[in-house]
């Protein structure tokens, strides 16, 4: 009879959760159209571009932060993903029916993280890799043919875009814990990635150097670059940039679930 | 068993609940009763511990909520019908409470059957009618088949058939030795579902004890009506008894039998017409114990 809910039996139910949603499961599906989408969009764009860049352009041009252009945009579903998984729990009030059933907060928090991070890693590396083949398809045979994934540099740039999906997803589940509102979450995640940039555009430009590299896309950039030149600034070393990103969804998730543990349901 | 216990909870300017004790035996319908805003659904919440007590606690069968190993195999709740996400079906929302506290996935065809709505299993929950609501709210109470059983205001959005249907269930949990408490702002629906009654107003603890215990205590009043009420009346103050006239032919005594009443009045030479003892309702003894606790302010609404 006394069999406590496990974390094991949590994550379960936090899975049934997870797919019985058409939001989430509609958000996934996104996620996966646009990596796997624009990234050929802008590949078979910039191929086309090819022969009007000047030689500079030509040398420093990464064909994998291309193909994996799809990112930049699959990063805001993500963000509403995780946002939501949180969020649509506090505006329906069935946090209170889940509590009930799982009293320990950090548990359910825990199973709700493990179930958001498997569910966009293993679809977002898929697509990242699918979005390599495609453009390693594209570029082939042009001045910026793909390196085969047989070199580390590369195979390390395609996995780390899973990561960087997955790490942004928590970001976002983080603001939902904080937030507790689908709106004031997505619309916080959506500022930092897009307003942000255009503030610090407004700041001198030697400060604008120091700053952009902390941005998430820029550091989700800087994982994914497998010759460390992203355009318009400098950046930190892939492993540096994945530390920092990895810290922020650590602060927020730790903040919200701080406040998860203090504020009644 | 559930055990309350000095509970407190402070709002920022509002005490919601004030120093609450009381203690739900099992195999009877416990009633806890009291006007809309005097702590009910706040009391129920600090019992499941989704809200944090400022003072004291709450103890199912001498646990704290927290230390329950399956909470849904101990206790079943139903606060509030809604408390569903509108978009995942009835049959996935059960399956998702079932699985997160080890109960077999068959149990939920079980409830879903008990409660009526096997028909809607896999339609959204969002699309259900108040009354459907209600009945998968109580599914999702049973589903761990639970000793103890905690419904918040359950009588709420049902038609006359749910209704009958839901206290013939209230009366069979209690049958079978299980701990069931009902919360209601209706005294006259508490009357005839509840056994015992819990009152409280502004989060206190007024009164408690069984229907007809609360009814006998209460002073009942006398319905006259005479030839000359005018004089009669007079008579009556003098004698101690508080009047007061219904309409021009009749006028309630309160404080005087039926018997006495008339003696005075065939002593004064009044001819009576009418002379009907009334036995205090349930429903004035709420109102008569709760009126100085029944909060008016803007403050009802924020502690709720």
């Amino acid at each position: 009879m006394n069999s406590s809910p496990s974390l094991m039996s949590v994550i379960r139910s936090e899975w049934i959760k997870f797919r019985s949603v058409r939001s989430t499961v509609i958000g996934t599906i996104i996620m996966f159209v646009l990596t796997i989408g624009l990234g050929l969009l802008i590949s078979v764009a910039v191929k086309g571009h090819l022969q009007s860049m000047t030689p500079v352009e030509r040398a420093t041009i990464d064909p994998i932060q291309i193909a994996m252009g799809g990112i930049l945009f699959a990063q805001f579903a993500v963000g509403v993903i995780g946002a939501l998984v949180i969020t649509s729990e506090f505006s329906s009030t069935s946090i209170r029916t889940t509590l009930a059933a799982v009293p320990s907060r950090l548990r359910l928090v825990s199973a709700k993280a493990i179930v958001l991070s498997a569910v966009i890693l293993v679809v977002g590396e898929i697509a990242s890799f699918i979005a390599y083949f495609n453009g390693a398809a594209v570029f082939h045979g042009t001045v910026a043919a793909m390196p085969s994934l047989a070199q580390g540099l590369t195979l390390r740039s395609v996995l780390l875009s899973g990561l960087y999906l997955t790490l942004m997803g928590l970001f976002g589940f983080g603001l939902g814990l904080i937030l507790r509102q689908s709106a004031g979450a997505i619309s916080t995640y959506t500022s930092l990635l897009l307003i942000i940039p255009i503030l610090v555009f407004l700041l001198p430009s030697s400060w604008q150097n120091s700053i952009t590299k902390f941005e998430p896309s820029v550091l989700g950039q800087a994982m994914r670059s497998t010759n460390g030149v992203v355009r318009g600034g400098s950046i930190f070393s892939t492993w540096t940039s994945t530390a920092i990103l990895a810290g922020y969804c650590a602060a927020v998730l730790s903040a919200g679930i701080i406040l998860m543990q203090r504020r009644d349901a | 068993m559930i055990s309350v216990e000095h509970l407190t909870k402070k709002f920022d300017d509002t005490t919601a609940v004030d120093d609450l004790s009381f203690e739900v035996k099992p195999g009877v319908i416990t009633g806890f009763l009291g006007p809309n805003g005097s702590g009910k659904s706040t009391t129920m919440r600090l019992i499941l511990g989704l809200d944090r007590p400022t003072k004291g606690r709450a103890l199912i069968n001498g646990k704290p909520y927290h230390s329950l190993g399956a909470p849904l195999k101990e206790v079943g709740a139903l606060l509030d019908a809604k408390a569903v996400h509108p978009g995942r079906s009835a049959r996935n929302h059960l399956l998702a409470l079932a699985v997160s506290n080890n109960i077999p996935t068959s149990r939920v065809d079980e409830v879903l059957n008990f409660v009526g709505i096997e028909s809607v299993a896999k339609k959204r929950a969002g699309d259900f009618s108040l009354g459907m609501s209600q009945r998968l709210g109580i599914a999702g109470a049973l589903l761990g088949d639970p000793p103890v059983l905690l419904f918040d205001e359950p009588v709420n959005g049902l038609d006359p058939e749910g209704i009958k249907w839901i206290r013939e269930f209230f009366r069979q949990l209690a049958d079978e030795g299980r701990t069931v408490l009902v919360s209601s702002h209706l005294m006259s629906e508490m009357a005839v579902t509840a056994d015992q009654i819990i009152v409280i107003g502004r989060g206190k603890f007024i009164t408690s004890g069984s229907v007809d215990d609360l009814t006998k205590n209460a002073a009942g009043t006398v319905i006259l009506r005479s030839a000359n009420n005018t004089k009669l009346n007079q008579i009556l103050l003098e004698a101690k008894a508080a009047v007061s006239e219904i309409n021009d032919e009749g006028l309630r005594v309160s404080g005087l039998s039926a018997a006495a009443i008339g003696d005075l009045a065939f002593g004064a030479g009044v001819a009576v017409h009418e002379l009907t003892p009334e036995r205090a309702s349930l429903e004035e003894v709420f109102m008569e114990l709760t009126q100085d606790s029944v909060e008016y302010s803007q403050h009802a609404k924020d502690a709720k």
